[in-house]
């Protein structure tokens, strides 16, 4: 169960755990769209991915997630990768910049087959570290409220905003139990000779339903106790409640919000140029400083 | 099939800041026919210790060795360890969460056809199991999850049974149990006793280690802070708070301050302390 650990929540003392779980889902959101914006020229788009890579290491060290623990996360991407390079490999395109990397009889392979995937996959990886970074640096009760806060404005059409933040929430609260759980009946079907590690596909699926079966009922049986409980406490979903936790927006919110704002305007702008005029970064800065000395 | 443990060592969560160190060098000998319990506070290592007898657990340092396995983290992925699970049963407390075949004698047969008995013969085992633990045959085409929770637990360790272990383990086995159903079960296990099984009862009902076991062992912090007769464990645990003498040592003490001529040390069941009463009243 230990690999489960990857984006898990834990407490430091740093800058962005204080920020407004909010304003982390914003700017996060604000970030992975900055990422998505297409360049024209392959130099523009390098620097800028590896501006974000920059941006993203520099975030990474102010919450103190740890690297290695993305790194390890991600090995699993591989396959995705191999897909990847696959599908641009043999499916055929015809706007091809780059030269041919190598021939195998007919098919011709260029280079920008392995740049495309590697773009994709350098954005994949922002992705998934953005994420981590937001789903560890975030108690997962404040990420609820943050999502019931944004479906406020469905409230009025009759969307059931607060029954939704607390499934959320519950669900949140109950994936360790669920965990002992599973780890409890796996040991007692072990007890019973079941092997989880061993033996063929059959033998394997027949190991995991024993496993599924009483896991599935013990968590309804739970559900229904806990709604019980619930009941008996008088809970009314529509109900007007105060919160024991308050979301505040801070100082700290304000300049994340304006360091994250500047650079996605910056990327906006630059994808206006580039719309117009492909924009070619290395010429436009060393261009011209190259130009000064000749 | 005796259980030897020697100097084990267990921690869970190894490479967390708050890694507990469940198990701290502890030794003691089960001996073939045991009927032995394992008491101890929440949290003081018993079940932990008790999985290791079934290598569900293995010990950081240290060896348990039942039989001819050997449990050690040195063997922890030896295929030697592939029939141990055969010898020795392990009931976890609340078996009845472990159900999950269409009708109770397939879930009962389940786990003796993992260790290789097919077909007919898996049945046969799972129908003597079933009339050992005293459900007749009107159970055996029933869904398990239609069964009242007393019948569940039955099933499931019928479900242990049928694999037919030298040890059988139970933890907590008369958890949730009102107390008629409590000494149904405890006779059973009693009768597996004398059919020359090891039994081990991982318990903090004193009640129980009172009245049906010789040999107690008392696990405190994750070491072992107590051996020998349960008698002599009652005097012993004057001063824990969370565990309790048997109620009817309880009733003799009060009794004996009362000024009632009798012995508490000597009375280990109802039986005795009527038999002492009588014999006082006799006197007087």
């Amino acid at each position: 169960m230990s690999s489960m650990t990857f984006g898990r929540y834990s407490f430091r003392e740093t800058f962005i755990h204080h920020l407004d779980a909010r304003n982390k889902i914003f700017l996060m959101i604000l970030f992975m769209v900055g990422i998505f914006f297409q360049f024209e020229m392959w130099s523009t788009a390098l620097i800028m991915s590896g501006l974000y890579l920059l941006i993203l290491i520099v975030i990474m060290l102010i919450s103190r997630v740890s690297l290695w623990s993305l790194f390890k996360s991600l090995s699993g991407l591989w396959i995705l990768i191999i897909f990847l390079m696959a599908i641009y490999i043999f499916i055929p395109n015809n706007n091809y910049y780059l030269p041919t990397a190598f021939k195998v009889g007919s098919l011709e392979v260029k280079w920008d087959a392995f740049c495309q995937s590697g773009y994709i996959i350098m954005r994949l990886i922002l992705m998934i570290s953005l994420t981590m970074i937001l789903t560890s640096t975030t108690k997962p009760m404040d990420m609820t409220y943050a999502f019931e806060w944004y479906m406020t404005p469905l409230k009025p059409i009759r969307f059931p905003v607060h029954e939704i933040a607390m499934t959320l929430s519950i669900a949140l609260r109950f994936i360790p139990t669920l965990l002992d759980e599973t780890e409890r009946i796996m040991k007692a079907q072990a007890s019973r000779g079941v092997d989880f590690n061993h033996g063929g596909v059959f033998k394997r699926f027949r190991s995991i339903i024993s496993l599924i079966i009483p896991l599935f009922i013990s968590a309804l049986e739970r559900s229904e106790e806990l709604a019980n409980a619930m009941i008996v406490r008088g809970y009314d979903p529509k109900a007007k409640r105060t919160r024991y936790r308050l979301l505040r927006f801070s100082w700290r919110d304000i300049v994340a919000f304006l360091f994250i704002g500047a650079i996605f305007a910056g990327i906006i702008v630059l994808f206006v140029f580039d719309r117009k005029e492909p924009v070619d970064i290395v010429n436009l800065i060393f261009g011209q400083i190259g130009g000064k000395g000749f | 099939m005796g259980i030897k443990i020697n100097h084990v060592f267990y921690t869970y969560q190894k490479k967390a800041t708050n890694a507990t160190l469940a198990l701290n060098d502890v030794s003691f000998e089960i001996e073939d026919n045991d009927f032995i319990s394992i008491v101890g506070e929440t949290g003081s290592g018993k079940s932990t210790l008790a999985q290791t007898f079934n290598a569900l657990i293995f010990p950081d340092e240290g060896e348990v060795q039942t039989g001819n396995y050997v449990i050690s983290y040195k063997n922890r992925k030896s295929r030697s360890l592939k029939g141990l699970r055969k010898h020795v049963g392990l009931v976890f407390q609340f078996p009845e969460y472990q159900l999950f075949e269409e009708t109770v004698e397939k879930d009962v047969a389940y786990g003796v056809k993992n260790f290789g008995v097919k077909g007919e013969e898996a049945l046969n085992r799972a129908h003597e199991a079933l009339k050992q633990v005293g459900l007749d045959e009107s159970y055996y085409k029933r869904a398990p999850f239609d069964l009242s929770g007393g019948e569940k637990r039955k099933v499931a360790m019928a479900g242990i049974l049928a694999i037919n272990p030298d040890i059988l383990v139970f933890d907590e086995p008369t958890a949730g149990f009102d107390p008629q159903s409590s000494k149904e079960l405890m006779e059973l296990i009693c009768e597996f006793h004398k059919q020359g099984k090891t039994i081990i009862i991982i318990t903090h009902d004193m009640d129980l280690v009172n009245t049906y076991t010789k040999k107690v062992f008392m696990m405190e912090q994750g070491k072992l802070a107590f051996q020998g007769a349960p008698s002599d464990l009652f005097s012993f645990i004057k001063g824990y708070d969370r565990l309790d003498i048997p109620s009817v040592i309880k009733v003799a003490e009060k009794l004996k301050e009362k000024g009632m001529g009798i012995d508490p040390t000597k009375i280990h069941n109802n039986a005795d302390l009527v038999a002492a009463i009588k014999k006082w009243r006799n006197k007087a």
